[in-house]
Order: C-alpha cells, then sequence, then structure tokens
C-alpha cells in the first residue's frame, strides 16, 4: 500500500515536472511589452517590423475589453504589468490622465497629426487611430425580407426593428459607450432615458464587449440573429476584405446621417514606471511610424492617425468616416460619464 | 391456548449461506418467563428479532395466539421490546418516551398521561417526566425502556441483554428490581443474556442455545443438576 | 513551568499561521474598510446611497438570496431522496456511486459552467435542447455542483441514525410512515439543516458560474464586487459590498457550526447502519431510480464537456487539443494555453507547500492548547483559522491587490502572490484534515515518548507527524485541488503573463468563435482530469469522517 502511493507521488511529480519543462523559448532579446484590449491586432510582417526597429521583442498582453484593460492598468499602476497601453479612447481619457499613468513623451512624427485628434497637450496620450462608431446592418438579411434597414436612431425603437438591434455594455466597451454617447448627443440628457427604456422594451440585446456582439450575434459575421450591430463606419471595409470573393458592393450598410455616429479616437502612452522606458520610447516611435499606421486599417479597421498612411483600396472604396459626427462637449463627458454609465446600468441591466 | 406462542421450526440462513437458527421448536405458554441464554454468536439475539418481526424467517412459522404471524409487520404484533443499549430517543423526554406507544395506539391525552404517570411509579421514576434522556444515567435510562416497552400492555415481552451495558453492581441490583417488576406481570417474558447467574435469577424456565440451536431447555434446577452434555457443563462452569 | 508552556514549539507553531492571517488576510480586509469608508483620510459614505437607493443594488442582494434560497431547495429535493436509499440500503456498484456523486463538487466552478454550457448551450448543446434563460441554468450548476455536498452530509448522518431507535418505535407500533414523522425527520432536522446552510452559502457566494452562465444581467454581490472593481473602476462600492459579503457568510457559517454541533448531540454513537438489500420490487426500483438519477446529474453533463471537446466540426477530431500547444492568433499574442497549464500546476505546488506548513502549524498550534493550555483558546482559534472558506474569493484577491501594492509589502509583481491567495483559501482544509487526526493520538502515546526521553520537538517530528502522515496527504491534496481550481481571487491578481487554467478558460470561454470554445472545453477536461485524480487520491487517504464536508 505504501509502495502504490510512494509510486503514484513520484508518477505524478514526474508528468508535473514534464510538463513544467517543455515550457516555451526563453527570450534572448529584450522586450517591450504592450498592454491593450481584446480587439487590438497586428500582422506578423509588421511584428517583425517592429522588432528591426525597436530592436526588442514585442509582447502584446490582451488584457479585456478597453473599459476592463484600463481600469487594470490603474489598478496596478503601482506595478505596471506593461511598458506602453494602447486603446485609451477620447470618453475615457479622463479617467486615464486623472489616475496618472502615463508618461509625457512626443514621439516622431507626432507633428503631422491632425490637430484635432491630439486632445492631451501634455503628450501623455498620443493618438493612433480613430474611426466613427454608428449602427451597421446586414444588407441581405434586409433584402431578404423586404424590410427596410434602419435610417437613423429612432428606427430602432419602432416595431417593425424589434429583437434585431444588439449594442455593447458602455462600462466595459469603448464602442458602447461611444453609442450612448451619440444617445445623449441626439435626444439630450433628459430624453436619452426614454429612448433606451423603449430599446428595451423593443427587446435589444446587450454584450459585454464589441468582439462578442460582432463577431457572435451580428447575422453578417456569424450565427447569429441579429441584423444591426454598433460597430464603426469602417467595418463594411472589413466585410468585403474578408470575404470569399470579394463582392462589388459592401454586405453592410452604416447609419452615419446625421449626428448618428460617434468620432472615437483611440490613444497610446507610455507607462509611469515602465520596466523598459527607452525601449518603450522607440517603441511609441515606431507606433507612431508608416509601418504600422499603414497596418492598422486591415487588421484593426479604423482610421490611422498619420496623414501621410496609405489607405488600402478597400478602404478607400468601402470604409466611411461621417461628416458630421455627433459632438458633445469633452468637458460635460468628463464630468458627467461616470454617472451616465451607471444610470444606463440601472436602467438596462436589472 | 391463548396467546400461547409457537416457533415451529424456524430457521434463519446469513446471506452467506451459513446457518444463524436451526430448527428451532419452540412452545411458551402466556405467562412463562423465558430465559435465553447462550455464548454471543449462538443466534439468540436474531431468535428475538424473528419472533419481534424485524426479520423474516427463512423457514418454519411463528404462531403467535393460534395465528401464524410470520408476514405479520412487527408494528401490528403488539410485542414489546427492550434493547441492548436501550434506544431511547433523544428527541424526547421520559414522558415523551414512556407514551410514544400510547402516541402510536391513538390514546386521547388523558390516557396518554393517566398511563404513563402508572409506569413511572412502577419503576421508581416519579418527578423524571421532563427530565431530558441525555441526562440520565444508565440505571435510569433502562428503567425508562422498561416503562415504554410496558406502557402500551404489550401481548409479549423481549429484553435483549438490558444489563450488558451497565457496571456489575448496577446491574445485580437492577436485576432484582427488574424481575420483582417482571414477576407481578402476568406478561410472556423472553430475557436474553450470556450471564448464566441472570439467566437463572430472571426465568423459570431456561433454554441454552449455540450456534443456532437449542441445546438444552428446562428448569434452573434440571440444568444444574442434569446437564445434558460437556459443552452445556462447560458453558454453566460446573 | 509557565515559560516552559511558552516556548513549546507547538506554541512556537503558532506564530506562523498567525503572521500570515494577519498580513494575508486581515491587512487586506482592513484595506478593504479604509477603503470602503474613507476617502482622501475622511469618512466618506455618499456611496451608501448609491446602494441603498438604488433599485439595481437592491435588486442584486435580493438576487442573491433568493436564487440561493431556490438553488438549495432544489438540492434539498433531489439529495433527500437519495440519502435514503444510500443509508438504507447495500446493493453493487454503491462505492462506485457514491465516488460519481462526490465529484461535481471538487470540480472547479469554470469547469462546471463549462460542462454545462455544453451539455445545454444555447449552441443546441449534447441533446439538442439548450436551455436558453441563464436563471435556468445557474439553477441547474448550482444543484450539480452542491448535490454531492448535501448527499455526503445527509447519508453520513443518516446512517449513523440508530437503527436500534427506529426498531424500538417500531415495536412500539409506529408504521413506516409514523417512523419516519416522529423519529426519522426530527432526529435528522439539524442534519438538514446544516446541510442546507453550506449548500445556501455556497450559492450565496457563487462567482464563477455566476459570471460564465449568468451574462450581464444576472449579478449576485459576488459578481457585482468583482464588476464594479474591474470594469466600473467604483472601488469604494466594491469595499462596501464586500464587506455585506462577509458579514452574511460569517453568519452562515457561524448558524452551520451550531448546527452541526446540534446533530452531533442526537447521535451520540456513529454506529455502522445495518444496510439491506433491496429486496421488495419497489425497493429495488427506487435503488435502481436514484443510481439513474445520481449518474444522470452527476456524469451527464462531464461527459457532455468531453464529447464536445473531442469534436470538432461534426467530426471527432483532436482539433482543440492540439490548438492548446499553438498560437493561433499569431506568434505574438496570448500566452499559449498549455503554459496555463503549467503555471496552474506550478502555482498549485508552492501553495500545496505554504498551504501544508501553515496548516500543519495551525494545527500544531490548535492541539497545544488542547492540551496544554487552555481549551477555550482552541475553541477561539479553531473556528478562526476557518475565516477564510466563509470569506469571498473575490474579496481576498481584490483586498490583495489593493493593500499588497506598496513597500514594505509589494507583492503585485511577485510571482508569489497568487500562491500566497491559493494558499490562504486551501489552509483551512488542511487544517480540517490534520487535526482530528492529531486529536485521535492518544496522550498516553506523547506520555510514553517524554518519559523516554524526548524532547517536544523531538515528539513532534517522531510520533505526531508520522501518525498523521495519511492525513497530511488527504490534507496536501486538498490544498492542491482548491489551487488548481481557484478563480475568483486569481481573476484579480493574476498577471496577464502568468495565466492559470481557470483564467484562461474563462477568457476563452467568453470569447465567440468555435475554435475558442473548444479550447475553452479542452481545458476544462484537463482540469477536470487533473482535479478527479487528486480527488480519488484524497478519498483513498482518508476515511470516513463525519466531522468534514
Amino acid at each position: 500500500m505504501k509502495m502504490k502511493n510512494f509510486c503514484c507521488l513520484i508518477g505524478f511529480c514526474i508528468i508535473v515536472f514534464g510538463l513544467l519543462a517543455c515550457s516555451g523559448e526563453k527570450k534572448e532579446l529584450p522586450s517591450v511589452t504592450l498592454m491593450t484590449h481584446d480587439s487590438f491586432s497586428i500582422s506578423n510582417e509588421t511584428a517583425q517590423k517592429f522588432e528591426a526597429a525597436v530592436g526588442a521583442k514585442l509582447v502584446v498582453l490582451k488584457s479585456g475589453d478597453a473599459g476592463e484593460a484600463l481600469n487594470k492598468a490603474i489598478l496596478s499602476k503601482n506595478n505596471p504589468l506593461a511598458d506602453i497601453f494602447f486603446g485609451v479612447d477620447n470618453t475615457f481619457l479622463s479617467r486615464a490622465l486623472e489616475a496618472g499613468l502615463f508618461v509625457s513623451y512626443a514621439p516622431k512624427g507626432l507633428e503631422a497629426v491632425d490637430g484635432a485628434l491630439k486632445l492631451d497637450p501634455e503628450n501623455r496620450l498620443i493618438p493612433m487611430d480613430f474611426g466613427d462608431v454608428c449602427l451597421n446592418y446586414d444588407i441581405q438579411w434586409f433584402a431578404e425580407r423586404g424590410k427596410r434597414p434602419p435610417a437613423g436612431l429612432e428606427d430602432l425603437v419602432k416595431p417593425e426593428y424589434k429583437g434585431l438591434t444588439v449594442v455593447q455594455n458602455p462600462a466595459t466597451s469603448s464602442p458602447g459607450l461611444a453609442f450612448l454617447l451619440t444617445t445623449i448627443a441626439r435626444f439630450g440628457e433628459d430624453g436619452y432615458m426614454d429612448y433606451w427604456k423603449k430599446l428595451k422594451a423593443n427587446d435589444v440585446l446587450v454584450t459585454s464587449g464589441w468582439k462578442e456582439a460582432y463577431w457572435g450575434q451580428f447575422t453578417a459575421a456569424s450565427e447569429g440573429e441579429r441584423p444591426i450591430v454598433v460597430s464603426y463606419a469602417s467595418s463594411p471595409a472589413a466585410e468585403v476584405f474578408f470575404a470569399k470573393t470579394p463582392p462589388q458592393e459592401a454586405p453592410t450598410g452604416t447609419v452615419t446621417t446625421s449626428g448618428s455616429a460617434f468620432r472615437q479616437i483611440e490613444f497610446a502612452g507610455i507607462l509611469k514606471g515602465a520596466a523598459h522606458p527607452d525601449l518603450a520610447e522607440r517603441a511609441m516611435d515606431f507606433l507612431l511610424s508608416k509601418a504600422f499606421q499603414e497596418d492598422i486599417p486591415l487588421q484593426m479597421f479604423v482610421f490611422p492617425a498619420l496623414p501621410a498612411a496609405e489607405l488600402p483600396e478597400v478602404f478607400k472604396k468601402h470604409a466611411r468616416i461621417t461628416a458630421e459626427p455627433a459632438v458633445l462637449d469633452s468637458g460635460l463627458i468628463d464630468r458627467k460619464r461616470e454617472d451616465w454609465i451607471r444610470e444606463w446600468t440601472e436602467a438596462m441591466l436589472q | 391456548m391463548e396467546n400461547e406462542l409457537v416457533l415451529d421450526q424456524v430457521g434463519k440462513t446469513f446471506d452467506d449461506g451459513s446457518l444463524v437458527l436451526r430448527n428451532i421448536d419452540l412452545r411458551l405458554a402466556q405467562g412463562t418467563k423465558l430465559s435465553v441464554l447462550g455464548p454471543s454468536g449462538s443466534g439468540k439475539t436474531t431468535l428475538l428479532r424473528l419472533i419481534a418481526g424485524l426479520e423474516p424467517p427463512d423457514s418454519g412459522n411463528i404462531f403467535f395466539d393460534g395465528q401464524r404471524i410470520n408476514d405479520l409487520p412487527p408494528h401490528q404484533r403488539r410485542f414489546g421490546m427492550m434493547f441492548q443499549e436501550f434506544a431511547l430517543f433523544p428527541h424526547m423526554n421520559v414522558f415523551d418516551n414512556i407514551g410514544y406507544g400510547l402516541r402510536m395506539k391513538g390514546f386521547s391525552r388523558d390516557r396518554i398521561e393517566l398511563r404513563v404517570k402508572e409506569m413511572l411509579v412502577l419503576t421508581g421514576l416519579s418527578g423524571f417526566e421532563k427530565r431530558q434522556v441525555d441526562a440520565l444515567s444508565g440505571g435510569e435510562r433502562q428503567r425508562v425502556a422498561l416503562a415504554r416497552a410496558l406502557a402500551p400492555e404489550p401481548r409479549l415481552l423481549m429484553l435483549d441483554e438490558p444489563l450488558s451495558s451497565l457496571d456489575r453492581v448496577l446491574r445485580k441490583r437492577l436485576l432484582a428490581e427488574l424481575t420483582a417488576i417482571l414477576s407481578r406481570l402476568n406478561i410472556t417474558t423472553l430475557f436474553v443474556t450470556h450471564d448464566h447467574e441472570e439467566a437463572f435469577a430472571a426465568g423459570s424456565r431456561v433454554i441454552i442455545m449455540n450456534q443456532g440451536s437449542i441445546e438444552q431447555a428446562g428448569t434452573p434446577g434440571e440444568l444444574i443438576q442434569s446437564p445434558k452434555n460437556q459443552w452445556v457443563r462447560e458453558f454453566l462452569g460446573l | 513551568m509557565k515559560k516552559r508552556l511558552y516556548l513549546h514549539p507547538y506554541a512556537l507553531a503558532g506564530l506562523v499561521p498567525a503572521g500570515f492571517f494577519l498580513v494575508f488576510y486581515v491587512y487586506p480586509l482592513a484595506g478593504i474598510g479604509v477603503r470602503s469608508f474613507f476617502k482622501n483620510g475622511q469618512v466618506n459614505l455618499f456611496f451608501l446611497d448609491q446602494v441603498f437607493q438604488s433599485p439595481r443594488m437592491l435588486g442584486i442582494i435580493w438576487f442573491t438570496f433568493w436564487q440561493a434560497g431556490l438553488s438549495t431547495l432544489l438540492t434539498l429535493a433531489a439529495a433527500f431522496p437519495c440519502a435514503f436509499v444510500l443509508s438504507r440500503y447495500a446493493f453493487r456498484g454503491k462505492g462506485l456511486l457514491q465516488l460519481l456523486a462526490s465529484i461535481p463538487f471538487v470540480l472547479p466552478a469554470v469547469v462546471t459552467a463549462a460542462a454545462l454550457q455544453a451539455c445545454f448551450g444555447k449552441d443546441g448543446g449534447m441533446f439538442g435542447v439548450g436551455i436558453a434563460h441563464p436563471l435556468a441554468l445557474i439553477l441547474l450548476a448550482h444543484v450539480f455542483y452542491n448535490f454531492s455536498v448535501m448527499l455526503r452530509i445527509m447519508t453520513g448522518f443518516w446512517s449513523s441514525l440508530q437503527g436500534r431507535i427506529r426498531e424500538a418505535a417500531v415495536m412500539l407500533g409506529a408504521g413506516p410512515f409514523r417512523v419516519f414523522s416522529t423519529i426519522t425527520l426530527p432526529l435528522l432536522r439539524p442534519a438538514v439543516l446544516a446541510a442546507s446552510t453550506l449548500v445556501f452559502m455556497f450559492c450565496f457566494s457563487s462567482f464563477g458560474i455566476i459570471l460564465i452562465l449568468g451574462g450581464p444581467s444576472f449579478s449576485t454581490i459576488e459578481a457585482e464586487i468583482y464588476r464594479q472593481a474591474a470594469h466600473l473602476f467604483n472601488l469604494p462600492l466594491a469595499s462596501f459590498l464586500s464587506l455585506v459579503q462577509i458579514l452574511f457568510t460569517f453568519s452562515l457559517m457561524w448558524v452551520y457550526t451550531s448546527f452541526t454541533r446540534r446533530a452531533a448531540r442526537f447521535m451520540p454513537k456513529a454506529e455502522q447502519a445495518e444496510l439491506k438489500k433491496p429486496v421488495r420490487v419497489w425497493e429495488k426500483l427506487m435503488v435502481a431510480g436514484v443510481a439513474v438519477f445520481v449518474v444522470g446529474l452527476c456524469t451527464v453533463p462531464l461527459a457532455a464537456l468531453v464529447v464536445k471537446s473531442c469534436m470538432y466540426e461534426g467530426r471527432f477530431s483532436p482539433a482543440f487539443y492540439t490548438a492548446l500547444f499553438q498560437n493561433v492568433s499569431g506568434s505574438i499574442f496570448y500566452i499559449p494555453p498549455v503554459h496555463a497549464v503549467q503555471y496552474s500546476l506550478l502555482f498549485a505546488l508552492i501553495s500545496l507547500l505554504i498551504a501544508l506548513v501553515t496548516g500543519t502549524c495551525a494545527a500544531l498550534f490548535i492541539r497545544f492548547c488542547d492540551q496544554r493550555f487552555t481549551p477555550a483558546w482552541a475553541s477561539f482559534f479553531d473556528p478562526l483559522f476557518m475565516l477564510p472558506l466563509s470569506t469571498s474569493a473575490v474579496t481576498l484577491g481584490f483586498g490583495m491587490i489593493i493593500t499588497l501594492d506598496r513597500p514594505p509589502l509589494n507583492l503585485r509583481t511577485s510571482f508569489f502572490l497568487i500562491p500566497i491567495a491559493h494558499a490562504l483559501v486551501g489552509f483551512p482544509f488542511v487544517v480540517r484534515s490534520i487535526l482530528p487526526a492529531l486529536r485521535s493520538i492518544p496522550q498516553s502515546l506523547t506520555d510514553a515518548a517524554a518519559v523516554l526521553g524526548a524532547s517536544p520537538l523531538k515528539i513532534a517530528f517522531t510520533i505526531d507527524l508520522p501518525l498523521i502522515a495519511k492525513s497530511l496527504a488527504a490534507g496536501a491534496i486538498f490544498a492542491f485541488t482548491v489551487s488548481l481550481g481557484e478563480f475568483g481571487a486569481t481573476l484579480f491578481t493574476a498577471r496577464p503573463e502568468t495565466p492559470t487554467l481557470p483564467v484562461a478558460i474563462y477568457r476563452f470561454l467568453g470569447q465567440p468563435g468555435a475554435m475558442n470554445h473548444g479550447q475553452a472545453m479542452a481545458m476544462s477536461v484537463i482540469l477536470m482530469l487533473v482535479t478527479a485524480l487528486g480527488f480519488v487520491g484524497i478519498e483513498n487517504f482518508r476515511k470516513q469522517n463525519p466531522e468534514g464536508f
């Protein structure tokens, strides 16, 4: 009996240590860690260019959706988990800056970026890309049923559109928050709750993040059942790009008429207390270089901040940018964002 | 005969095939005080359990008062039993324990109270009504167990080594009290024990059991004067 | 004489768990308390409005209670008939049935959630019947998980219900129904209440199951603590909710221990019950029914998990398992899932060592209080060391990351933070395994050794510890399996470069796509196998222990 137990124990230890032994390669190169949200994407060639330019391996830490990742960074600010944080957007800007997470650094190429995008005069957070958050719809779905696709926000609460929409939780998703702000801009602080209550009565589905909504529920991109989703004005370009046989026209449409889209700008910054600050600076330079910026459209389907970056054909043809985005005073957003999120959560997530 | 207990070729086997009881024949008239004596493993407790109906016999028949009771469930037999460790109900006090059988019979509260008081007096436990069972001494518990078994006026009383969990001094005293109480009642009593002194004191008739069979039966005097064989002689210490 | 008492090695041993406790339990909890009620050095209670004036918050608190209550009732309904059969009858395969029935409890919450999703998930599940409503899934998961605990406790008490007492009632004229209602039920009541309280507490603080199966619209206090801290970044509110949670779970634990004491009073001598074989037809039907039910409840979801993890696009294939070793999204993303396996095992080993050392010292100290010191201290420290069990794991993790962030206790980056958190959750189990064994060593043995010249330290190493070796092993395995499956505290304290299996499973389950779900299920199967193995090991090493779970 004792012998048997002893052998079991030995066998167990062997298995455990065996598994531990076949762990990954030891890194000889130094590395730069980039903390970001789950929707971040970079192509292999660009990653290799990164390593060549920066002289360090790129390690990407996907840490949940945008809100979660930022909170993780804030909660661990005394012991940062990475060198760079990529993925603060203009709606969460004040939270990030107030937490004192970032170090000031102006990367090469910053001068070329449009002033409207540079929301932090102290250059703690550098604009990386932008896109318009708006409703996307599945053209074929509506055509097959002979229904009219939505033309504006107001359509979503009409009976013919019952159960057709999926949106994201503004507490956890930045397009979700952007859409919430769009409704506030459109219906005012007093009227937006009514709109959302009607939406809820109209059977709207709420997911935690963009991925879950788009790749999990949107009819044009998944086995889901919702033909209307909150996404980006550039998402149709992605649909064309990833289609097996690229169609002439994009299979999805967008609702970008006056004030129904929200301009979202995404920022990156060097974390205070980063392990490799000098490498981080070189990495920031790379992030604002043509090499990375030109990779952005086909990886993350938003527009690069660098004007000199060439847009791919599919983008030029199918990605939209709206002329009249919804506008809300950024100071107002700073002050009331938490209250709005809380009110929304009260009403929608009960 | 009225209230006569008859066992006719009663046998019981264990699951592995070994015999616990072999062809037991027994005839007890009402009021007989029988002691069932034997070493552990001789089958005496099983015999009691068969009569009580807690287990069915594998062969043979049991009759009581002319009726074949093999298939009668134990709670309908109206026999009384005192268990080795007394098996008092821990969640009830003395009064409720003693009154339990009467409750089952559906007596009214007044009747129960009257009868329980009677039993308490009989066993010398007046004033013990409200006491909790776990606060009683060994001797007190034995008396409650007896009172409980007697309260519903059973037609037959079985005592399964009722004194073995008590110490020697107490045992002698309680045996005397027990036999005194039982001798005043005209109930057939089966007293199981492995101690021959107890057996001889408690019963007017004795059967000695060995490995599932009755080795010898008779009065205590007969057994002492003429033990049937060597085994009986050794067992009785003669 | 007193001076020598204080220097007794067992007394000194108490410093180890005390220190561990103070630093890693009391300090983080105090940190939470401070965060709740103070802001910038001033007392700040405005968020109390947020809780008591918010219908959603109140709704969450209410939901936590009633889902726990309903789950408990359902579990009771499921376990009661099964406990009856198991405590009365002996039949072939009973041991196996009991083993099967115990497995769900040792499974980590994430595995349970993954298994139920595999079985009844939206995408058709195993039988083509999907349960769409998250609440039904949550309740089912709770029943699945807690059935074993309730069954175990109730069977234990029911079978030690002295058979003689039942027979005495029968002899006194009680038919089967009256025996049940006047004898069995009243005697069982404390045990039923104890088991129900325990199950209620587990459902009350259920985290992984709510998070994974519930989706954003279902939230309990525990899940809300996490959401408020991690998503909404409302730390004072999260801290306050933690305190509310602790308050409730402490009370429930206290109620539970008082019920178990009462139950023990009714069963002064645990008697080995005589089990009979099912003879009559209805008896056989009942046994068969219970067997089918237990097998169905406890193994079908797990079988669904295994089957689904092996099917890729309708065919059997190890695709999901091989994908675990690859890095599909590109060479720089995601630590390959197999690393999560390695880290989980590594953390479990370290946490085992910490829990073992701390737990043994705690048990030795309590034993010392029993023997040489006043027993009053023993009855104080015994439940004290159980506290981490009744504190929400989420709270523990949360407390750790907000307090252990600065020098001199700057453990945030430390590799050891996770094993420490796991050890904190695991060491009560070690104490619970070792203490009964220690207590059963007769004083005469220690005395004999002392007379023969052994110092207290020598006695510890040559007498006490060798005699409890088996329980030590059981406790070690307990700590190991607890660490493997720990989810709540780990979700907070894990750093992205050192993921553990449960966290990885959670992340993968949250991603849409068949490949991600498949890999989550494959990892769940691995986790399930390792925990099941550990559990079988525990059962091997420890025998009847009516005191424990």
